[in-house]
């Protein structure tokens, strides 16, 4: 495989580190004392600095080099965190974005305008100190040629720390024409030698235009003990030891004053903490002393980074392994052959781990979305006017990293709108005897094989008469019909429904809900909303967890198959059991004393022929409520790759895709969501009724 | 050139032979687009969809894509009979508001993939057509039978015979009611244009 | 003979960068993820030398350079600490230990060849 660009890496990387910067710095708005904060703040300036200069980015270096200078003086104490530091540094960090993604196209005026303010805020001498990056040593700076005489007497135990003294001779010598004396006067009698240790000292005479640092940089690693005196040896000096060693240089002239350098300005010059492995103990400190605004969890973890599309590619094929495992799996238990069967059951396992680790690859914390959100709330209340407090709840909850990327644009739209239209002014809010401050809460929680997404506010809610005018004006809506208040919350999310088209410019971006409606279809999921007038309103998209396989439950009715999530299944019970309690008037079991009402899915289905003695019933839940699902027989757990219905059969609500079985006959999956659902709505049906 | 050409007049140049594949429903002989067909395969196991239109109600494996089936048969008002040794399925694209898919058809039998010459794709009988003229994109003529040439995306779109026109009355219908939209741009294989085809 | 380097590091991209900078050079590199695991390959290798992370789980870079040092292998062999400016006094720490050198992060990926050279010849 060929190696990764670095500068891939790197900007990887940066975009990680600008998160954690961005979350420290929206935590140090209201805690602008946490150590930890700073601490943090400051490692991802320092290594945005450090690793922008690594791979090449010297603008990126360069601009966040104040930023730094800044934060080091906030961690030593010798400036505060100020909300106007903040403020910059959000601003700068922007920038740094942009000339780590946009090289090309920065806005110079900008940038300069930046980096003054930035100087002017820290103080600093106008780059007078430069970036610490220009090494000199490997520079090709042209200094004049000067003698020098260079003694060296290396410890005796400089072979012990792995160090050679002839390759730091080498290296000498290949700074320009050299004479080396070597000084034996420290070589013991052979029965007093200790191979292990180094007798041996040298006298180098050494012309160069690359000066002392060049010289000392030989000697960096070179402890305290060892002997290292370098002398620049001028006018007569340097003639006579010429002459001495019998060296020419024709560009020696007269030596010149070299202006000094130290050793560690050169490879020990730029530095930065990389990865912190304190970084988890930070990191509980930060959680303890934040309660109210959640922090990210940055744990620096070592990770791979691999391309989304080779992930995706695995996934594909561990799908088709899973499928082709099933049908070795059913030909293999038929036969007689026990080795066979062996390499069955081993190959069953082995598809099994692989497509769960598989799985796991695709996972990704939505914490990492919910901190942009953070970002954008600070910067909406801003411009709106509208004081307004962000917390987090569950950001360590996992989804497939295809959800996390296509939630982002609706989710921003969700908590625009939010901001925008649920929550009233500060003023409105006082007259209500509200807090002036808003509250969007953002939740992520998993419930069975789905991952609720909250998004609540607790503004002024939603306005059921409003919409419903609204929606007969669109031609949503008859003025006859009488739909409750929840389905005309839904209606929102209808593209006839325009609400969301004449939003002011805070939410707009193009985006209107009718889209967040269609992202979260697409992702086999739905949106449910509740509102209370002046209290709030809550908007939950709820997600499948995975995308692609799901461990599922094998049923038969009539001739077909289906298969029902496993995660929703909560028990199955026998149908005869209950033979009371099912009869074909009241459809409800009794299970350990709650009524649960059941679905004959031959009668939903229209299955035609008999249904056998041994129905079985399938309990079901989606979120609080069950169901039971009346099937002939229940095969047993399948493993099941998920492939998505064409449009020719979208609109089929009792499914949500299908899959194919090891025979190669396909079944379909049932949206466990909608049948309870429609199981519910039985019930309340016939309690009305009975 | 023939027919065809004389109703657009604009002088395009196209080679009017389409490939085709010919297959029977019932007594008919139909055809479809030949660059459309993927593949034929003989009648698997089709797993029933509850609660979709009978035209297309069913799904099978074709190499590990879970894809429609659907009857043409029942768009077209002919009679279902059960499938036989000949029944086939006929793997196709289809295009759905603008998106691609693939479905099969069931055909009670399959015929061959042949050239429909210019020279015989024949004006069809202006009236007293039995299907739908949106359906088709043209009629030929093989051995003295007539060919009907199936407009797949139309077939695919279009609402079953009796749920939605219920109103046009028995199933008779005028062709080219319709004029052709844009006759500039017809190529085999771009459904809705064929319907350049009829006069 | 192509020298090999082993690198450890926690940090993948770390690791990545010093792979791609040393093996483009023509040396040849392998790699652990952390304290432990570059002891357990420097036992299982040989290797002609050794960079390894200061700030490690599972064993710290100090702590696997003293390690190795007691190893008959290992007791001549570079072994470079990569560490950060504000871990300067670490650095004697880590020569006590037995460190031939450092490097000091970030680093340019000719600070990373000059250092191996260095030490490698």
């Amino acid at each position: 495989m060929a190696p990764i660009d670095p500068t891939t890496i790197f900007l990887q990387e940066a975009d990680d580190l600008l998160i954690q910067l961005e979350a420290a710095l929206l935590d140090l708005e209201s805690m602008p004392n946490n150590e930890a904060l700073i601490d943090q703040a400051f490692r991802a300036l320092h290594t945005i600095k450090g690793s922008g200069a690594m791979f090449g980015f010297k603008m990126v270096a360069d601009f966040t080099h104040h930023l730094e200078t800044a934060f080091e003086q906030v961690r030593t104490k010798k400036r505060a965190a100020t909300p106007e530091l903040v403020s910059l540094t959000l601003q700068s960090m922007d920038h740094i974005r942009a000339l780590i993604n946009n090289p090309d196209d920065i806005d110079q005026q900008h940038h300069q305008s930046l980096c003054l303010s930035l100087e002017k805020a820290i103080d600093a001498p106008h780059t007078a100190q430069g970036s610490p990056f220009e090494s000199n040593s490997q520079s090709d700076d042209a200094s004049d040629f000067t003698a020098w005489e260079i003694q060296f007497q290396p410890e005796p135990e400089i072979f012990s720390y792995g160090a050679n003294p002839v390759l730091l001779l080498d290296e000498l010598r290949r700074l320009g024409p050299n004479s080396v004396i070597p000084l034996t006067d420290q070589v013991p009698y052979l029965e007093e030698m200790d191979p292990t240790l180094s007798y041996l000292g040298w006298t180098i005479i050494l012309v160069t235009d690359r000066g002392r640092a060049a010289i000392e940089d030989v000697f960096i690693f070179a402890s305290d003990e060892a002997g290292i005196a370098i002398t620049e040896l001028t006018g007569e000096e340097a003639k006579s030891a010429l002459q001495t060693h019998g060296l020419s240089v024709p560009a020696f002239d007269s030596p010149h004053d070299v202006e000094p350098a130290t050793a560690t300005d050169t490879l020990a010059s730029s530095e930065v903490s990389t990865t912190e492995p304190d970084s988890a103990e930070d990191n509980d400190s930060i959680q303890a002393t934040s309660d109210r605004p959640a922090t990210a969890s940055h744990r620096a973890e070592a990770h791979v980074r691999v391309p989304a599309h080779r992930l995706d590619a695995l996934m594909d094929l561990a799908g088709e392994l899973v499928i082709a495992e099933a049908r070795l799996n059913q030909l293999s238990a038929q036969s007689k052959d026990m080795t066979l069967r062996n390499i069955g059951e081993d190959i069953e396992r082995l598809t099994s781990d692989l497509r769960d680790i598989t799985m796991t690859m695709r996972l990704t914390p939505i914490g990492t979305l919910f901190n942009r959100f953070r970002r954008v709330v600070r910067d909406l209340s801003k411009s709106l006017g509208k004081p307004v407090s962000l917390t987090l709840e569950g950001e360590e909850t996992e989804l497939d990293k295809t959800v996390v990327e296509a939630l982002a644009d609706p989710l921003v739209h969700l908590i625009r709108n939010a901001m925008d239209h649920g929550l009233e002014t500060p003023d409105q809010r006082a007259e209500k005897g509200k807090a002036k401050e808003g509250h969007v809460h953002l939740s992520a929680r998993h419930s069975g094989a789905n991952v609720l997404i909250t998004i609540r506010d607790d503004g002024r809610g939603m306005d059921a008469a409003a919409i419903r005018t609204k929606a007969i004006e669109r031609g949503l809506l008859n003025t006859d019909d009488t739909p409750s208040d929840q389905e005309l919350y839904a209606m929102v999310f209808h593209p006839g429904f325009s609400t969301a088209r004449e939003i002011s410019n805070v939410s707009g971006r193009g985006v209107g809900l009718d889209v967040v409606k269609q992202t979260v279809t697409g992702l086999r999921g739905r949106i449910d909303v509740t509102s209370t007038k002046d209290e709030g309103t809550a908007i939950t998209l709820r997600l499948p967890l995975t995308l692609a396989i799901i461990d599922g439950l094998l049923l038969k009715v009539g001739d077909s198959h289906y298969v029902a999530p496993l995660a929703s299944v909560e028990e199955v019970v026998d149908m005869d059991a209950q033979k009371n309690a099912a009869t074909r008037t009241r459809s409800f079991l009794n299970i350990r004393d709650a009524i649960v009402p059941f679905i004959r899915l031959r009668d939903l289905f229209g299955t035609p022929g008999d249904a056998g003695q041994f129905q079985k019933v399938v309990i079901v839940s989606f979120g609080d409520m069950r169901v039971g699902l009346v099937v002939d027989q229940v095969i047993g757990q399948h493993q099941t790759v998920i492939k998505s219905l064409t449009r020719l059969h979208s609109h089929i609500t009792h499914f949500s895709g299908a899959t194919i079985l090891g025979d190669g006959t396909v079944a379909l999956i049932l949206e466990i969501a909608h049948l309870v659902e429609a199981g519910q709505t039985l019930e309340e049906q016939q309690r009305g009724a009975g | 050139m023939s027919a065809p050409e004389k109703k657009s007049g604009t002088g395009q140049t196209q080679p009017r032979t389409l490939d085709v594949l010919t297959l029977g429903l019932g007594e008919e002989i139909f055809a479809v687009d030949a660059h459309r067909v993927h593949e034929i395969l003989d009648l698997a196991k089709v797993t029933k969809v509850p609660g979709a239109s009978p035209f297309v109600d069913g799904l099978i494996n074709v190499r590990g894509k879970v894809t429609p089936l659907a009857d043409p048969r029942l768009k077209l008002g002919l009679p279902c009979q059960p499938p036989t040794a000949d029944t086939r399925i006929i793997v196709l694209a289809v295009e759905l508001d603008g998106e691609q898919i693939t479905a099969g058809i069931l055909a009670d039998r399959v015929f061959e993939v042949t050239e429909l010459p210019a020279a015989i794709l024949e004006e069809a009988p202006r009236i007293g057509m039995r299907w739908h003229p949106d359906m088709i994109s043209a009629v030929g003529k093989r051995n003295g039978d007539f060919v009907v040439v199936l407009n797949i995306d139309r077939l695919f779109s279009l609402p079953q015979n009796g749920d939605a026109r219920s109103d046009d009355g028995p199933h008779l219908y005028a062709i080219a009611q319709e004029p052709d939209p844009n006759p500039e741009t017809y190529s085999a294989g771009s459904g809705p244009n064929a319907s350049d085809f009829i006069l | 003979m192509t020298k090999t380097i082993l690198s450890v590091d926690d940090s993948a991209s770390i690791r990545q960068m010093i792979t791609f900078t040393l093996e483009t050079e023509g040396y040849r590199v392998e790699t652990a993820v952390d304290g432990e695991d570059g002891l357990e390959k420097a036992k299982l290798g040989s290797f002609d030398m050794i960079l390894a992370d200061l700030n490690m789980p599972r064993r710290d870079g100090i702590s696997l350079i003293r390690e190795l040092r007691t190893l008959p292998a290992y007791r001549f062999t570079p072994l470079v600490m990569l560490t950060t400016e504000t871990q300067a006094e670490k650095k004697s720490e880590a020569r006590e230990a037995g460190a031939t050198g450092w490097i000091v992060k970030p680093f340019e990926q000719k600070q990373l060849l000059a250092v191996v050279r260095k030490v490698l010849g």
